[in-house]
């Protein structure tokens, strides 16, 4: 590496880290600046790889710019900005830093051409996109924190597991395509950790929990993200990889079902969005460039679609401070301009004709039938039926329509949001028509171009709109004849969350009473067989020693006295025959001594 | 605003909008019988007229139906479940 | 400079006890304090050179000098330092001022005695590392435990007798066996020198016994499940300097034993327990992440976080290749800087609550700006985030565990995950708490003497992690020269790695199907 390469990520990172020391005054200015700064840096990067840094004894590459990130940089800094318009009147400091440094995060992962690079940034996803969460500063907000971070720092762990295997093995850290036909257990750790994050069944429960409970500018960004991140690994690391076709039409329709049975407007985008990444998860396992053209392309306008969602379901939660459908209703009157932006999404969503939803969606659909896997194809356009809805119609249905009143409070409290939020939402609804009517603009970004036009020329047929609008519409007849079935329920739905929210529980227990326990236990054993009956036995060795010992010397002293008494006696008062029996005593134990030696 | 009087506009001739929109969904499904090229059909089904139609219709009665059976089989719980 | 070559780790053994015996005249308590930071600063000043000065092409050991002590049994006094002890040295000067600093206010009463008592556990440690006669080295083994016992006995805790007497039982209990092997290796060999006993060769049965000896005694040290209980009273119990002393340095000795002696003098004796080991190195992380995951007592919390992290150096120990030796050492430096600080940062909140209960001490951040600053790197560094020190020393263990067996990696690999969710928790308390959190309106932020205290392990903390090659490159010799040692009398024959068992099942799939 010669000339120091200018990384966008460093940009939001460092930016974000400015923002406390920015007067109040200029606070606004400069957290639109740096986004529109990390944008131009984004569409003026040439491509090629760069930021090569030598760490221990691999090359780590910080810069691969190529076709597939490029698509996904452009995205990604280019909701970086909306998002930061629409929390522009947020006053604390900390979300935006960690809005940014997780954007910073997101980008860096795409950028990256090596595996370690691609971790760090990985878990610099997850530890920032907490905060979000935590945020929001109800009491869930904590534990739906928790979980979230958990789960990702497990996920990573198992992709740090495969990784390091998968290194060990190759010899390279280099970020390439994996053998998808002969996966190794190395393989399968990689592609659980990234379809973790890709909210891929039965790993997806996080994904509802968290996004559902964000603070309300929070959900644009995270929704946008991580998912898209991890779509794009996939589509680096495993195009054509068959075990994902399978999965990501179970996810359109999974995403589908627990929507319908949603009571929480955010948590219904949350599964929506399983149920769009579903498209994108099956697009990478068709593999071929039009599949993989219609995940880049449907990741693109997902992004923007679903941010808008956000943002107008966001704007509710705002101003309202509801999100359930149960609480809201006929906000018509109050927030026209909201309803508008979200229906926008919603037709987006739903792929409608002119909008962006319509060209990207159904590319992948047109390459699952051009594979010859039918039933990929019908399944996934039952699933857009499913979309509109849930997405195009439930939502700006029930909360500003519908026969449900809100409470008085509620009521009263809805206007317009404020004007930033209102513009966010004006751009994002914008591009997402600009893109449905004008192919050219995302199709020439897309990893396969020529492919792209190809396809460009066949997507406004008339057989394409008929079938769509046909789907759609009826889809609509069908919800207005079924409305009473759909009446929302205020109940929460039991998801795979369910196995490690009981789990962890139970864990908690294990760890706070049995293993506690035991510690205790061990910890006392040293005193229960060490040091009891060390003293015991030091105590009996006392008494061996006071009562036998020491009662044999002691016997012995006063046996020597009692006979001295007894001696005594036998003393006469004058000295001479003191010494005289003295004298005769000592010569007869002399004799007898003599006499008894000579005799051994 | 005038967005809110407009949507006002329209939910004082409900009648009038439903009949507009039934009409427009005969329409279509005339439109795809007869004037619609349906050369870019992968499958036999598609031809047949008003195919979407019924997959729309039929399917988003099936998404419903079944959801809700799912739902109501023992997955939807009182809001406080997971309170300690 | 040759004279400082041959002196300089004597200097550095004996300064401090010189300065115990100057501060041992002193009265005053002013004089007491600022003399014993002079002097530990000076010794670490006086002992960063090695740093740059260590040859690191040469495996043999540096700074060397040795003199006869007891010629009638063989035993001289040797020391010197090779590419593992040199760091450890460094780490040892290093953490000496800081624990004066961090005892400024902490202790009141007989600060004299403390001092001295600290001073005399610098020359143990030091000498422990850089001793070269096996006699010498058991000398300051044991000279470490009675400063170690008072430090914890008279400035300790509500139940500090039981925590001094805990400790002081266990270890003496382990260094009996310690003692054993050392008489039984003379009585073989008739040298005490170490680097000679290295290359001599051992009956198989012997090796036998002699390793379960140093086994016990190091992993009573280290410490090693199920001989670890004596720490979480001990660190309870002891003052921050103590405690601080005590997982950066001490808790060192034993991993150090092992590296030292344990592999080296009885590398059959190695291979043979080696599976038995690695396991119970597993256990040790989960079950530390465990219990850790329990506490509300902050101090007993990171101090179950240290059987957990010893875990992984011994199982990057016992993996007995490069990557794993070198992510031991690393782990062991590592964890001292950062659970060094993780304790200091406790006897922070001490100092200000007069309590370490997590609860109580829930969302002190927010009102602390610099202090959640502080315990965020640390607590982040401590989980083994990227780009912080703890996560190279874990990346090279798991490396070096990937090669002899993925069983064992995946079982140890949810003890990262475990130490996640303490550590989380206990940060997420401390920096924001709860919807009610305990009133700290009137509690200050970190002092200038406190930031100082905490300033080099925070550097540290991002030089290791981002920068880690002059660390690696040191030990890197050393550590070779240690494997090569350990395997000359391996066991089992070469048979295929877990790695390479993949390439070959890779191969078979393809062609069977």
């Amino acid at each position: 590496m010669n000339s120091f390469w200018l990384h966008p990520s460093l940009l939001f990172i460092l930016g974000s880290l400015l923002i406390p020391l920015i007067p109040a005054r200029a606070k606004r200015f400069y957290l639109l600046l740096v986004p529109f700064l990390v944008f131009a840096r984004v569409i003026t990067m040439s491509k090629g790889t760069f930021g090569e840094l030598n760490f221990l004894e691999w090359t780590l590459i910080f810069g691969r710019v190529d076709a597939l990130s490029q698509v996904f940089g452009y995205i990604m800094s280019l909701m970086a900005i909306l998002g930061t318009l629409y929390g522009l009147h947020v006053k604390q400091d900390g979300q935006h830093i960690a809005a940014w440094v997780y954007v910073g995060g997101s980008i860096g992962a795409i950028y990256a051409g090596d595996f370690l690079t691609l971790f760090l940034f990985w878990e610099i996803m997850a530890f920032s996109s907490v905060f979000l969460v935590w945020y929001r500063g109800r009491k869930e907000s904590l534990w739906a924190g928790y979980r979230y971070l958990l789960v990702h720092v497990a996920g990573g762990l198992a992709l740090l597991g495969g990784m390091v295997m998968h290194c060990t093995a190759a010899g390279s850290w280099e970020f390439t395509q994996l053998d998808v036909q002969n996966p190794t257990p190395a393989t399968w750790l990689i592609l659980v950790g990234f379809i973790l994050n890709a909210a891929v069944p039965p790993l997806h429960a996080w994904l509802p929990d968290a996004y559902g409970e964000a603070t309300f500018n929070g959900s644009v960004f995270l929704c946008a993200f991580t998912t898209k991140t991890a779509v794009y690994a996939l589509c680096r690391g495993f195009p054509g990889m068959d075990i994902l076709v399978p999965l990501g039409v179970i996810m359109a329709l999974y995403g589908v079902v627990y929507a319908v049975l949603e009571n929480d407007c955010r948590r219904l985008l949350a599964y929506h969005i399983i149920s769009q990444v579903g498209y994108m998860v099956a697009g990478v396992g068709l593999g071929t460039q039009m599949a993989i053209n219609g995940a880049c392309a449907h990741a693109f306008a997902h992004i923007l679609y679903k941010g808008l969602l956000f943002m107008g379901c966001g704007a509710v939660l705002h101003m309202t401070g509801e999100s359930k459908f149960t609480e809201l209703g006929g906000l018509w009157k109050k927030m026209p301009w909201t309803f508008v932006f979200t229906l926008i999404g919603g037709l987006s969503i739903s792929a409608f004709p002119l909008f962006s939803g319509f060209v990207s969606k159904s590319m992948i659909v047109a390459a699952g039938f051009e594979e010859h896997k039918l039933w990929v194809g019908f399944l996934l356009m039952l699933a857009s039926a499913g979309t509109f809805l849930h997405t195009g119609l439930k939502v700006p249905y029930f909360i500003w329509f519908g026969k449900n009143q809100p409470r008085k409070e509620t009521f009263d409290r809805a206007t317009e949001p404020p004007w930033n939020m209102n513009v966010a939402m004006a751009i994002a609804s914008v591009l997402c028509i600009f893109i449905g009517c004008y192919t050219p603009y995302l199709y020439q970004m897309l990893p396969f171009p020529s492919v792209a036009a190809d396809y460009a020329k066949t997507v406004y047929s008339s057989y394409h709109i008929s079938e769509t609008l046909q789907i759609l519409l009826f889809t609509g007849l069908g919800f207005f004849l079924l409305l009473k079935k759909l009446t929302p329920e205020p109940t929460i739905s039991l998801d795979m969350d369910w196995f490690y929210r009981i789990g962890g529980r139970a864990f908690s227990w294990i760890a706070r009473g049995p293993v506690q326990t035991l510690d205790t236990f061990v910890g006392e054993l040293y005193r229960y067989a060490g040091l009891i009956p060390l003293m015991i036995t030091a105590r009996i060795a006392g008494m061996f020693d006071n009562v036998v010992i020491d009662g044999l010397v002691d016997g012995l002293a006063s046996g020597v006295r009692g006979v001295g008494r007894r001696f005594r006696i036998a003393q006469r008062g004058q000295m001479q025959e003191n010494l005289a029996l003295a004298f005769g005593v000592t010569a007869l134990l002399i004799i007898a001594f003599i006499f008894y030696w000579s005799k051994s | 605003m005038k967005l809110a009087t407009l949507i006002e506009f329209l939910r004082a001739r409900l009648k009038l909008v439903i009949r507009i929109s039934i009409a427009a969904l005969v329409l279509l499904v005339l439109w795809d019988t007869f004037l619609v090229d349906k050369e870019h059909a992968h499958t036999d089904a598609e031809r047949f007229w008003g195919f979407w139609s019924f997959f729309g219709f039929f399917g988003c009665v099936a998404i419903i139906l079944a959801s809700k059976w799912f739902g109501h089989s023992g997955i939807m719980k009182r809001e406080d479940y997971y309170d300690e | 400079m040759s004279s400082y070559n041959d002196s300089i780790l004597t200097i550095l053994i004996f300064a401090p006890l010189v300065a115990a015996a100057a501060l041992a005249v002193l009265r005053s308590e002013h004089a007491l304090r600022w003399l014993a930071l002079l002097f530990t600063t000076a010794i670490a000043l006086v002992s960063a050179p090695l740093f740059w000065q260590f040859d690191t092409s040469i495996a043999d050991f540096q700074f060397a000098l040795t003199r006869p002590w007891i010629p009638l049994f063989n035993i001289h006094y040797a020391v010197g330092v090779d590419g593992i002890s040199v760091l450890l040295v460094l780490l040892t000067t290093l953490v000496m001022p800081l624990c004066v600093l961090a005892s400024w206010r902490y202790i009141k009463v007989r600060l004299k005695e403390f001092m001295v008592c600290l001073l005399i556990m610098e020359t143990a440690m030091i000498g422990v590392f850089c001793a070269l006669d096996f006699v010498l080295f058991f000398v300051f083994w044991e000279a470490m435990l009675i400063p170690m016992a008072l430090l914890i006995g008279i400035w300790g805790g509500p139940r500090k007798i039981y925590a001094s007497l805990k400790f002081f039982i266990y270890t003496m209990s382990g260094s009996v066996f310690l003692l054993v092997a050392l008489v039984a290796i003379y009585l073989q060999t008739g040298t005490f020198s170490i680097p000679e006993i290295m290359r001599h060769e051992f009956s198989h049965n012997f090796q036998k016994w002699v390793f379960l000896a140093f086994f016990i005694s190091f992993a009573i040290k280290v410490p090693m499940f199920p001989f670890h209980t004596w720490l979480p009273a001990a660190h309870v119990e002891a003052p921050t300097a103590g405690s601080v002393l005590l997982a950066s340095i001490l808790l060192k000795m034993g991993t150090y034993g092992f590296v030292r002696f344990s592999l080296p003098m009885t590398p059959w004796a190695t291979d043979y327990f080696r599976p038995f080991i690695l396991w119970v190195s597993v256990v040790a992380i989960i079950y530390g992440g465990l219990t850790a995951l329990a506490q509300t007592d902050l101090k007993k919390l990171v101090a179950y976080s240290s059987v957990a992290h010893m875990g992984f150096a011994t199982l990057g120990i016992f993996a007995l290749n490069q990557s794993g030796l070198e992510g031991a050492v690393l782990v062991m430096i590592n964890h001292g800087v950062t659970t060094g600080a993780l304790f200091i940062m406790v006897g922070i909140i001490y100092e200000r609550l007069h309590t370490r209960d997590l609860t109580q001490a829930a969302g002190m951040g927010r009102r602390m700006p610099v202090f959640a600053t502080f315990v965020g790197v640390f607590a982040l560094s401590s989980l083994a985030f990227p780009g912080t020190n703890s996560f190279i020393g874990e990346f090279l263990v798991l490396k070096g565990g990937f090669e002899v067996s993925i069983a064992l990696m995946i079982c140890a690999v949810p003890g990262v995950v475990l130490a996640a969710a303490y550590m989380l928790r206990m940060l997420q308390r401390i920096a924001y708490g709860g919807t009610n959190n305990p009133d700290h309106s009137k509690v200050a932020d970190l002092s200038a003497r406190e930031v100082l205290t905490l300033a080099p392990l925070f550097v540290l903390v991002f030089w290791i992690g981002l920068n880690p090659q002059p660390f690696v490159t040191i030990m890197k010799p050393s550590v070779a020269r240690l494997v090569e040692q350990a395997e000359r009398e391996k066991v089992q024959e070469a048979r295929p790695t877990a790695v390479q068992r993949v390439r070959i099942t890779g191969i078979s799939v393809s062609s069977s199907r």
